[in-house]
Formats: C-alpha cells, sequence, structure tokens
C-alpha cells in the first residue's frame, strides 16, 4: 500500500470516527440495546464489523446485503445473539441472574421467526416448531405493502422490504433520537411516511410470548402489549397506511374502493360489543386480554406457521389475486384460519 | 641435436593425446553421472506421477520449510450440497469432513476429501426447525461431537453418524440420566432427547417405547467445541450470566465412562468486554505448548490463556493489520499457526503464535463468490495434508484450499 493510500484510508476512518462521534452525542438518553447496535465509544471499531469505507459491497457502505448480515448473529446458529429470528426462538438460558427474564429459553419471539415458527397456532396447549407459511419477506426484493398509500390509491405501492427497513441497527432511531421498541426506526424506509412514529422502548425487555392464566407459553394470541401497542399501529400503518382505522370503521365507509369497511387497528372497540349495558354476563367464547385493538393482536411482525383451510385459504388479496393462495393465505395471523376473530368474538 | 629434438617433440605429441584421453575419460564420467541423475530423477518423478494417480493430492513436502517461511494457502475447489454451513471438521481417524448445515434440514453430513458426500445424520426424533448443529469436534476414535445451540446440548455420534449419547450438561449425560430413572436397562437400549417436547424417549429391543421426563436443564450454552492435541475436549459457554470456556479431560470420554459422567472441568472467564472477559465466544484451540486461544466473538479479538485457565493478553482487537471485525471459528496447526474465520472481514487470518508474542502473517480470502471468495465464512478445518477447509455459509459450500 503506498502513502497515498494510506493518507485516503486514514482520512477516510477519522470521516467515520468523526460521523460515529456525532451521531453518538446527539442525545443524552440510554441507550437502546447493546453490543453493536449503539452506546459507540470515541475509538469504536464496531463501525467496521459491518461496514467498508471504499470496498462496501452493498448500499449504506454494508459489507454485504442484510439479511445475511444480520443473520450472521441472529441466525440458527445463535453465534453472536441469543434471539435466533430465523426460527423465531430465544435461546437464552440464564433466568436465574435476569431480573426480570428477557424471556424464557426454548420459547417463541413476540415477533415469530423468517424460516420457522415455535407456535401453538392450533391452540391445542402444545407449541410445534413449523415452517412459517407467511412472514415479511427482508431479502430486499420488492413486494406489494397492502395498503400503502391514500384513499383511492390502488392496493398498495410496491417496495423493497430487508431487515433495516423497520429496524436501525444503531439505536437511537426515535424521532428525537432516543431509543425504541426493539430498534424501530421512526420512519421505515421506503414507506414515503414523512412524520415518524415513535415506539417507547420497554424499560425491563422481554422478546418472548409469555405464559399466562388465558394461555399457555407460545399461544401468540393475546399478547398484552401496552402502551406499545397502539403505537405499533400508528407504525405499521405508515407502510400499510389504509389499514389504521379506529373504532366504528367497520361501519364507516372510507371511501377506498377496496378498503372500505375495515376491522378497527386502533383504540378500544364500542363496549356494547362485548358488555351488556343492562347487566349481562361477558361473553364466553374467547379469552378477551386487553380493552385495545392493535394490528399486533391480532398479527405477528416477522413470520408465523399458522396454516389455512376452507375459506381462510381462499381468501382474495387486496388486488383481487387468488394465488398463492392456501397456507401462503395465513397474512401473519397468530392462530390458525380465523381463530383471531373468535377468539375474540366468541361466536 | 636434431634427434633430441626429433625425440622431444614426439614425446610432447603423446603427452598431449594422453592428456585429450584423461580429459575424454573425465568428461565421459560427467556424462554417465549426469546421465544417473537424470535416471534417479525421472525415476523420483514417476513414482510421485504414479502416488498422484492413486491418490490425487497435494504432494507431500520433499524438504520441510523452515517456520520462519510462511506464505497464503491457494484455492483447489469447493465442495457443493451443504446449506448454509456454519461448522467444520476433519477426522484424523478416516479422513472425512463433516459439516454442520443451519439452512434446509440442518443435517451434519460427510464428505470425503475430494469432497464426494458419504452419508448425513442428525438428532434422532428432532424436526430441522428443533435442531441447530453449529460447530463440531472429532475425537481420536472417530466420534463425532456437535454442539446444538436449539437442543441447548451436545450431541454424539460414530464415525458414520450412528448416534450414541447426548451431553446433556458438563457432569451429565443423556445415558446417565435414563439409567438413574430405568433400572435393569439393558446395554442395547436406544434412547433420543428433544428438548421441546419435554419429554426423553427409552426403548429396548422387543419391548414398546416408554418415556421419561427431560431433566432439569443444565445452565449452560454449549456452542464452539474442539479436541485438542492431548484429546481435551475444549468447549465455549455463552450463557448471559458467564461466557466461559470449559476443558474436559480425554479419560471423560472412555466408554465406561458415559454412564458416570462427571469428569473434572476446569473452566475460566467470564461475561463482559474487560481483560478475561469474553462476548460469545466462538471457538478455543490450544497450541504446542498448551496456551489456549479464545475467539471472542463480539468483542472482536483473540483471548489468549496458559494451561491452567490464566488470563495472559488478548490481540487481534482494535484497527490495522491482522485486526479483527468478527473472529468465529479457528484452528492451530502443527507449526502453531492459527487461523482464524473473520465472518465478517470475510477472510481467514493466519497468526504465528509459537513465540512469546504473536504475530499476524497474512490473510487470504475476500467478499464474493468466485472461487477462493467468502460470503460470511464461520469456520476452518485442518487436515493432516496441508489442506483447509472453510465452511462458506452464504455461498453454501465448503471452499478447500491447500499449501
Amino acid at each position: 500500500m503506498n502513502r497515498s493510500h494510506r493518507r485516503s484510508l486514514t482520512i477516510s476512518f477519522l470521516a467515520l470516527l468523526i460521523t460515529a462521534l456525532f451521531l453518538g452525542s446527539g442525545a443524552s438518553v440510554a441507550r437502546a440495546d447493546n453490543g453493536p447496535h449503539g452506546d459507540y465509544t470515541a475509538t469504536t471499531d464496531a463501525c467496521a464489523g459491518c461496514h467498508r469505507a471504499h470496498t462496501a459491497g452493498a448500499p449504506r457502505l454494508l459489507l454485504d446485503d442484510v439479511p445475511n448480515l444480520c443473520y450472521t448473529c441472529h441466525g440458527s446458529g445463535g453465534n453472536g445473539a441469543d434471539t435466533n429470528v430465523v426460527d423465531g426462538i430465544y435461546l437464552e438460558r440464564d433466568l436465574d441472574t435476569e431480573d426480570p427474564a428477557e424471556g424464557i429459553a426454548g420459547r417463541g419471539l413476540k415477533g415469530g421467526g423468517f424460516v420457522n415458527a415455535l407456535m401453538d397456532t392450533d391452540w391445542d396447549g402444545a407449541a410445534t416448531s413449523a415452517p412459517t407459511t407467511s412472514s415479511h419477506l427482508v431479502d430486499g426484493s420488492t413486494g406489494t405493502a397492502w395498503g400503502n398509500g391514500d384513499i383511492g390509491s390502488g392496493p398498495g405501492a410496491a417496495i423493497p422490504l430487508s431487515c433495516t427497513s423497520c429496524h436501525d441497527p444503531h439505536g437511537r432511531a426515535s424521532t428525537t433520537g432516543g431509543p425504541t421498541y426493539r430498534l424501530l426506526r421512526a420512519i421505515p424506509v421506503n414507506s414515503g411516511a414523512t412524520t415518524g412514529v415513535d415506539v417507547e422502548d420497554e424499560v425491563d425487555k422481554v422478546y418472548t410470548v409469555s405464559d399466562t392464566a388465558q394461555k399457555s407459553g407460545n399461544q401468540y394470541f393475546g399478547e398484552d402489549y401496552g402502551t406499545q401497542g397502539d403505537q405499533l399501529s400508528e407504525w405499521c400503518s405508515q407502510c400499510h397506511t389504509r389499514y389504521l382505522a379506529p373504532g366504528g370503521s367497520g361501519s364507516t365507509d372510507s371511501g377506498d374502493p377496496i378498503f372500505a369497511y375495515r376491522h378497527l387497528t386502533q383504540g378500544s372497540p364500542s363496549c356494547s360489543l362485548c358488555h351488556d349495558v343492562h347487566g349481562g354476563t361477558l361473553p364466553t367464547g374467547g379469552p378477551m386480554f386487553s380493552h385495545d385493538v392493535t394490528c399486533v393482536t391480532c398479527h405477528v411482525a416477522h413470520g408465523t406457521s399458522a396454516s389455512m383451510g376452507g375459506y381462510a385459504e381462499n381468501v382474495e388479496w387486496p388486488d383481487g389475486a387468488t394465488d398463492p393462495s392456501g397456507n401462503n393465505r395465513s397474512s401473519l395471523l397468530r392462530v390458525d384460519n380465523r381463530g383471531t376473530c373468535q377468539l375474540c368474538h366468541g361466536k | 641435436m636434431s634427434n633430441i629434438d626429433a625425440g622431444n617433440q614426439v614425446s610432447e605429441h603423446d603427452l598431449s593425446l594422453i592428456e585429450e584421453e584423461e580429459r575424454a575419460e573425465k568428461r565421459r564420467r560427467w556424462l554417465l553421472l549426469l546421465l544417473l541423475l537424470l535416471l534417479a530423477l525421472l525415476a523420483c518423478v514417476l513414482l510421485l506421477f504414479i502416488r498422484y494417480l492413486r491418490q490425487p493430492e497435494p504432494l507431500p513436502e520433499m524438504i520441510p520449510l523452515p517456520v520462519d517461511v510462511n506464505y497464503p494457502p491457494h484455492y483447489l475447489f469447493s465442495i457443493y450440497g451443504v446449506d448454509k454451513p456454519v461448522g467444520v471438521a476433519y477426522s484424523l481417524r478416516n479422513d472425512r469432513i463433516y459439516v454442520a448445515e443451519t439452512g434446509g434440514k440442518r443435517l451434519v453430513k460427510i464428505f470425503d476429501r475430494d469432497g464426494n458426500p458419504l452419508g448425513s445424520f442428525a438428532p434422532p426424533r428432532t424436526m430441522p426447525g428443533e435442531r441447530s448443529p453449529v460447530y463440531l469436534a472429532v475425537d481420536g476414535a472417530g466420534r463425532v461431537f456437535v454442539t446444538d445451540r436449539l437442543q441447548h446440548a451436545i450431541f454424539v455420534y460414530d464415525e458414520n453418524g450412528t448416534f450414541l449419547d447426548t451431553i446433556l450438561g458438563p457432569d451429565l449425560t443423556l445415558s446417565e440420566y435414563v439409567l438413574k430413572h430405568v433400572n435393569n436397562l439393558r446395554p442395547d437400549a436406544t434412547f433420543a432427547y428433544n428438548q421441546f417436547e419435554h419429554v426423553v424417549y427409552y426403548k429396548s429391543p422387543g419391548e414398546p417405547e416408554r418415556t421419561l421426563p427431560t431433566p432439569e436443564p443444565a445452565m449452560w450454552a454449549p456452542l464452539g467445541i474442539r479436541f485438542d492435541r492431548t484429546g481435551r475436549l475444549l468447549f465455549t459457554d455463552v450463557r448471559q450470566e458467564r461466557n466461559a470456556v470449559y476443558l474436559i479431560s480425554a479419560d471423560a470420554f472412555s466408554p465406561s465412562s458415559w454412564r458416570n459422567f462427571d469428569p473434572p472441568v476446569i473452566s475460566f472467564g467470564s461475561t463482559g468486554q474487560g481483560d478475561g472477559q469474553f462476548l460469545f465466544p466462538n471457538s478455543a484451540v490450544a497450541d504446542s505448548q498448551g496456551r489456549i486461544y479464545v475467539t471472542d466473538g463480539n468483542n472482536g479479538r483473540i483471548s489468549v490463556w496458559d494451561e491452567k485457565g490464566q488470563f495472559l493478553f488478548h490481540f487481534g482487537g482494535g484497527s490495522g493489520e491482522g485486526a479483527l471485525s468478527l473472529p468465529r471459528g479457528a484452528a492451530i496447526d502443527e507449526r502453531d499457526r492459527l487461523y482464524v474465520v473473520d465472518a465478517v472481514g470475510q477472510n481467514v487470518k493466519v497468526y504465528d503464535v509459537s513465540g512469546p508474542e504473536p504475530d499476524f502473517l497474512f490473510a487470504f480470502g475476500d467478499w464474493g463468490m468466485g472461487d477462493g471468495q467468502f460470503n460470511y465464512p464461520n469456520d476452518i478445518a485442518l487436515d493432516r495434508y496441508g489442506r483447509l477447509y472453510i465452511a462458506d455459509r452464504e455461498n453454501n459450500r465448503i471452499q478447500v484450499w491447500s499449501y
């Protein structure tokens, strides 16, 4: 390497360093996460873990396209992380030292998995790991973001999607440079959104689905997302714009020829839907865990192994297409067929 | 006077003739010697050619190279038919290559040195989504030890992939657990374990299969695994409470020990970024002096310990020549050259660790999909013929390099 090359390299490295320092000094809030996802020091070498200043193989000076880069740590081997997003399983086994535990070893991650998912989708109390039937495609390929765009703009815009479309691996991704839930970007890349939605970071992170009185572990329906629930609905609808629907949208025409009447995805349903104002009994058909209904009440973010049959497997897509049908029509749902409807409505 | 002159003339002529004959004789001898040398050389070449035809491998070194002569290996060929391989091991016993896949059916696949497939295996009674073989090691008896991140266990197979036992914790094997709970278990009984089913299966020939509840999970998360030259097992533990390296003596793996598994264990290290701490240690290997080199994955460095588990120093962090990005699998050769696979550096970095201080020698490979290029390599194994086998994860192949 000659002197001029060395000089160029030094200048580039300093530029990267200054950028990292600049980004790192923007906020005094707690870091979003640890490891390579934020909390960089002035002399960090973390940049070189994923980026190359002059010899990058992918946009954003990344060494290679995601998800390959992400799977190097978050893959099924768990070589660098306990959150195995390929199988949707939490790998940690150290419950006695985590207070509270970040998750239960061997239990499903809240978002499901991209290749397999460990879910009790048939609601029989026993979870099995099975290949996903639907998932967000994060290989950078372009797909239709259903409902993306304004009223009357068709089924949705086609946008490319990868892990970093939704997650900011550097953390501090809120509109004010603060930490966010699961490193979610305020504005998903290519979503077309302009304002941004901050989903609050958890004080105590819990990565796995819960085991409650109403459901056993790995039964995905009935998760309580607390304050993040409504925020997540707003966040998802930055891509799936016309899916954001307040109470009453099921009986009010939105004016969109495709997404005319919509199930609510934000706020609470009308009280009288479940409660008899004259003192009747509560519905007994299924567990109603939260008064809030959000996107993540019924859907997971990464991928599901739910299977579809009968009507459910032949529901046409928003653009009218009927293919693919079958289990591919599981639409990230948390329960087989339309169990998510029944578990709330108890018809 | 004239007679005398004539006599002198004759004798000078005779002398010159004699000298010429001597020179010619000497020349003949030299030519003969040269011919013999050429014939010997030709015989050597013929012998090597015949040997190569019978066994097409790199030729053995005729003259041992001095230690200070180091040069990068060259790419030979690739073994395909593997899906996202992350672990690779070589068996000295039978010259086989074992590969752990994290894609597809997640099998351990067996190949010969030429890359011909010989078979595959997986933990019994597990589905692909319930197993995740990562790293492998082969002992002197040819047994294959496979760490499984999803099952939190080390599975043990014979050289052909027949399941033998499962190490469920530093002091518990599956056979030992079954024996403790089942009286009069026949020696030829079979058993299996799947932590996702929360059940242990066992079966004696001619009897129906029975089950036991799984044992209390051990507080461990085995990941990297290697045998050293003395037969000791070295493995890394990536549980959050205590990232550590464990050493188990070779006697622990005699056939009689499996059903009473409580070997003396040396362990060292803790979780963190300081001296003597690890963040996801992926591999531990020992040199000829007994020093142990740990690839400290998420800290991006190599941590060095003495044979008793005392921390010495670390190297390879930071920037500059020989600096590591994400060190994963490692191997060490008979000359104490340490090979470290840098997963996002997309190459293999080689250090001379024979002296008191490690010395960076060279790196080979770069990012890409062509011959000799890597796409997230993760592990390396060396054979006794000077070949190197590198698990090239996203290119779905094992690359074979040679000196």
